[in-house]
């Protein structure tokens, strides 16, 4: 029996060290080296200066300015997660409750615009929201507005084009863990007289936690790099760290842009961790 | 733009053939050289004019890699430093100072026998590095049904009436430095006053300008009524006339920015020879027209301007007086302050 | 369900395809313009930015080289993501949570750093041919997303299926290719699906990564849309892109029946 069990032991590893040495060699070096520009000083005639700081960091962590971005970029993320939560689980839970053959489909759906470029989508969302554009259009022929509003270069704009992008993560990832959940549990907890909202709240929302979790944990990480929506339909108020990450290049501050993007590694990571530590590996133990 | 005719490209392999004669070649003729450029209508206009000519005359194709953004040309550049795969590139005049910095471009040798073109092009345009291929300038652009007193100065920008209406280069746009020296310039000050131009940037913020990250954004802009007013070059305002926008450019009263876009030889290139004959054909007079009709700038090649059709040439000429009245701004200086420019404009501007 | 709710529902539901779908729509439709850019309502119908597409040999080539490069990278990221849920799927601790943190990790760096990293990678380890170099990115890129899925479906499956499966005399591969694989089956697609999107429409890595005569199509869309490249001609792309999709679909759903083999 011990030898059987330290056998799968080194199985388990032997299957982990393919996918591990791979990031390892092409994600953690890279990334090593990358940390390893971010401890330079700029240079003007290279891509990183010879001297070693950490000014870089101490620069981004001690400027006001810095934490105001790091601020706005938490608070983009809670408003689009608050949303996608919203929209995206009533939506799952709709599709959940449909045929097998129908939800593929209502699924695919979602799957059909990811398939288009971010760059084309902010495009089709210009010409939703521009002052020629269809929503313009249709109120002034509503009548509802004398003047085309200005609707884009705004969070507003930032938020429609995220949801775009984002919705379809939550709502998978919500579909797979409400179609798992035995209905015995519903039908357990209506028969012992519980209400359809108590049953929800009580019984069906924590047995989707583990979906809801995920699908909040990704995209909340996609939030955190999505460059393309927020500057083709923001502005510089709406810039985010990420943004910022990109001036640098455009500048050719290379240490500093490495030693953004860390930070914001960082930032992802903070959030993230409590989730992945909390997460509860097995199923819910609940009696069959 | 495909369709040129056979008789244009056989026009164009002899104004590349002549120098091709003259000249003396160090190393053997490669299969193909790489020039590193900008897609779209531009790719195509340097494919047609360019590249097809020295194809015929010499039997070299040209391989374009349009995919990078400029300042990732730069940066490919020096990373391949020791192992050269690129032979040529372009850039526009910002960028050029930060390339040489980053000692990713040949020299220009004027006494080249293959670059018997240079002696046509006006002075101001060749660098010790590069040579521009073609010139506009950055003025006013105005919608003229939407905006009741025209512009005449680039201060008029921040007259209140146009709140919410502007269209500005963000920072990061390739002429994104620029307006702090137009700023500077608005208030009446040198153009290289950068805190004169930072303060006039605080009063802009309170304008809510548009601000976009490319040119083709600004174009866009005009087309959709999101601006009516902005910076934008003489030779995009034409192509906006063309959509059908009633806008028109003013040559504003502080001077028009002079701005090029040219093409230099990159560093450690295997074919160093034809780059030079490459550039030689950017530079040559029956080569600019396609940029010319293209794109309505005019070229760098004092004798390109007569190979145009009447209309053209007497859309796309600056006056004399407007050529004197160009500002140069010191590009080396403006790059030396890119970083810390766009620092202190994210602040200003992004912190919102 | 009450009335009120199911009507809150759909409502819900109904915003939400609208969001996701929208834009796509306007997109697909415009590239059926006459016209020559986004706008509304669009001024007539026309098959010219289709025939546009096709007329560009570089359009053309780009297309096949993502697809190519988007299936590969697909697979590769699903086989790496897979292996590595399966592996920390049942462990916890401190140990485990770093080692799925890390496959998450390329979610959120910028991939524009990643890509300049890449390629300083490359070259100091003496060059990298070009389609490998972007496979390998596009494999780090995509394997969280395999990752997730994988997981999911893991934590959403019973340990002691697979235990029941052993304990009647199936060897590990046996009981995992009987037991296991055809319960996460679904989770393996959808990293695959995810990872191939994501492949399919990468630029930022990209922009670094390819080089003369090997360009993806989000590339060329961005070196299209530099200097009036023309809108529509890539609003075309990507119609077609929605297209091929459905096509793919209609066709496995045809050969192997995806509803049987995503019995949830």
């Amino acid at each position: 029996m011990v030898p059987r069990v330290v056998a799968r032991k080194y199985a388990a590893f032997a299957l982990l060290l393919p996918p591990l040495a791979f990031f390892l060699v092409f994600f953690v070096c890279p990334l090593g080296y990358l940390f390893f520009v971010s401890l330079h000083a700029p240079s003007e005639s290279e891509l990183y200066g010879a001297r070693l700081t950490l000014a870089n960091y101490g620069a981004i962590l001690g400027d006001g300015f810095y934490l105001a971005i790091i601020r706005r970029t938490l608070l983009l993320a809670a408003a689009i997660l608050a949303l996608a939560l919203v929209l995206g689980y009533a939506t799952a839970y709709l599709i959940a409750l449909l045929p097998q053959r129908l939800r593929l489909w209502l699924l695919l759906l979602l799957f059909f615009p990811l398939m288009v470029s971010n760059v084309i989508r902010a495009y089709g969302w210009i010409a939703i929201l521009g002052r020629r554009g269809l929503v313009n259009a249709l109120l002034g022929w509503l009548g509802l507005s004398a003047a085309p509003l200005p609707l884009l270069y705004g969070f507003s704009a930032v938020t429609l084009g995220l949801m775009t992008i984002l919705l379809p993560y939550m709502i998978v990832s919500i579909v797979n863990a409400l179609a798992a959940i035995d209905r015995q549990y519903e039908e357990a907890a209506r028969s012992l007289g519980a209400g359809p909202w108590r049953t929800f709240f009580r019984v069906t929302l924590p047995l989707s936690s583990p979906g809801v979790a995920s699908g909040m944990l990704l995209v909340f990480l996609l939030t955190l790099s999505a460059y393309v929506t927020v500057t083709l339909l923001g502005g510089p108020r709406t810039k985010i760290l990420v943004s910022l990450v990109y001036d640098a290049t455009t500048s050719f501050e290379w240490p500093r842009a490495a030693a953004l993007a860390f930070v914001l590694l960082v930032l992802a990571l903070a959030v993230s961790a409590p989730v992945f530590l909390l997460r509860r590996p097995d199923r819910a133990e609940l009696p069959r | 733009m495909r369709r040129r005719s056979f008789l244009k490209s056989a026009a164009l392999a002899g104004a590349a053939a002549l120098p091709l004669a003259r000249a003396g070649f160090a190393a053997d003729k490669p299969a193909e050289i790489v020039v590193m450029t900008w897609g779209g209508l531009w790719g195509n206009a340097l494919k047609d004019g360019v590249d097809a000519a020295i194809e015929a005359a010499s039997g070299i194709k040209v391989l374009q890699d349009r995919g990078a953004s400029p300042v990732e040309r730069i940066t490919k550049l020096k990373i391949n430093l020791d192992h050269q795969t690129f032979d040529a590139f372009q850039l526009h005049d910002g960028l050029w100072p930060l390339a040489v910095k980053e000692g990713v471009v040949e020299p220009i040798d004027p006494a080249s026998p293959r670059l018997g073109n240079l002696k046509n092009v006006y002075p101001r345009f060749i660098h010790s590095h590069w040579v521009a291929q073609i010139f506009s300038a950055i003025g006013i652009t105005y919608n003229t049904k939407l905006v009741k007193t025209p512009p005449a100065a680039f201060a008029d920008l921040w007259r209140p009436e146009f709140k919410g209406r502007i269209v500005l280069p963000d920072i990061t746009h390739s002429i994104g430095p620029d307006i702090i020296a137009i700023g500077a310039l608005a208030a009446g000050k040198d153009a290289k006053d950068a805190d004169a131009g930072f303060e006039m940037l605080k009063r802009m913020v309170g304008q809510q300008p548009i601000w976009v990250k490319d040119t083709d954004s600004i174009m866009n802009a005009f087309r959709d009524e999101e601006a009516v007013i902005g910076l934008l070059y003489t030779s995009q305002t034409f192509t906006v006339q063309g959509w059908g926008t009633p806008v028109k450019w003013v040559f504003p009263a502080e001077g028009a920015i002079a701005i090029s876009w040219g093409t230099g030889i990159a560093k450690n290139t295997k074919n160093k020879d034809w780059a030079e004959v490459y550039l030689n054909l950017t530079l040559d007079a029956k080569t600019q027209p396609f940029f010319t009709k293209a794109f309505n700038y005019p070229g760098t090649n004092k004798g390109s301007l007569a190979e145009l059709p009447p209309e053209l040439q007497a859309r796309v000429r600056y006056s004399d007086d407007e050529l004197k009245r160009l500002v140069e701004l010191d590009q080396s200086f403006m790059a030396d302050h890119r970083a810390e420019w766009t620092d202190r404009w994210n602040r200003i501007v992004a912190a919102g | 369900m009450s009335r009120p709710a199911a009507i809150l529902l759909v409502l819900l539901a109904g915003s939400a395809y609208l969001l996701v779908l929208g834009p796509i729509l306007i997109v697909v439709a415009s590239a059926f313009s006459a016209a020559d850019f986004f706008g509304f309502p669009p001024s007539g119908l026309s098959l010219r930015w289709f025939t546009s597409f096709f007329a560009t040999p570089e359009l053309r080539a780009a297309f096949a080289l993502s697809l190519e490069l988007a299936l590969v990278a697909a697979s590769t990221a699903t086989v790496c993501g897979g292996l590595a849920a399966y592996v920390l799927a049942r462990r916890q601790g401190w140990l485990a949570s770093l080692a799925q943190g890390l496959f998450l990790a390329p979610l959120v760096f910028p991939t524009i750093v990643l890509g300049l990293a890449l390629l300083l990678f490359y070259r100091a380890i003496g060059g990298v041919p070009l389609f490998l170099g972007l496979l390998i990115a596009h494999t780090v890129i995509g394997s969280p997303f395999a990752v997730r899925a994988v997981l999911a479906s893991l934590q959403a499956l019973d340990p002691r299926l697979e235990e029941a499966g052993r304990s009647l005399g199936a060897g590990p591969w046996r009981s995992f290719r009987l037991v296991t694989l055809p319960l996460i089956w679904p989770g393996l697609l959808s990293g695959w699906t995810f990872a191939f999107i994501v492949s399919f429409g990468e630029l930022n890595t990209a922009l670094f990564l390819t080089g003369p005569g090997t360009t993806t199509l989000p590339i060329e869309i961005f070196s299209y849309l530099q200097f009036q490249g023309g809108q529509l001609v890539i609003a075309a792309a990507s119609a077609l892109q929605v297209g091929l999709i459905l096509v793919v679909v209609l066709v496995v759903e045809r050969l192997v029946g995806l509803t049987r083999i995503l019995r949830a």
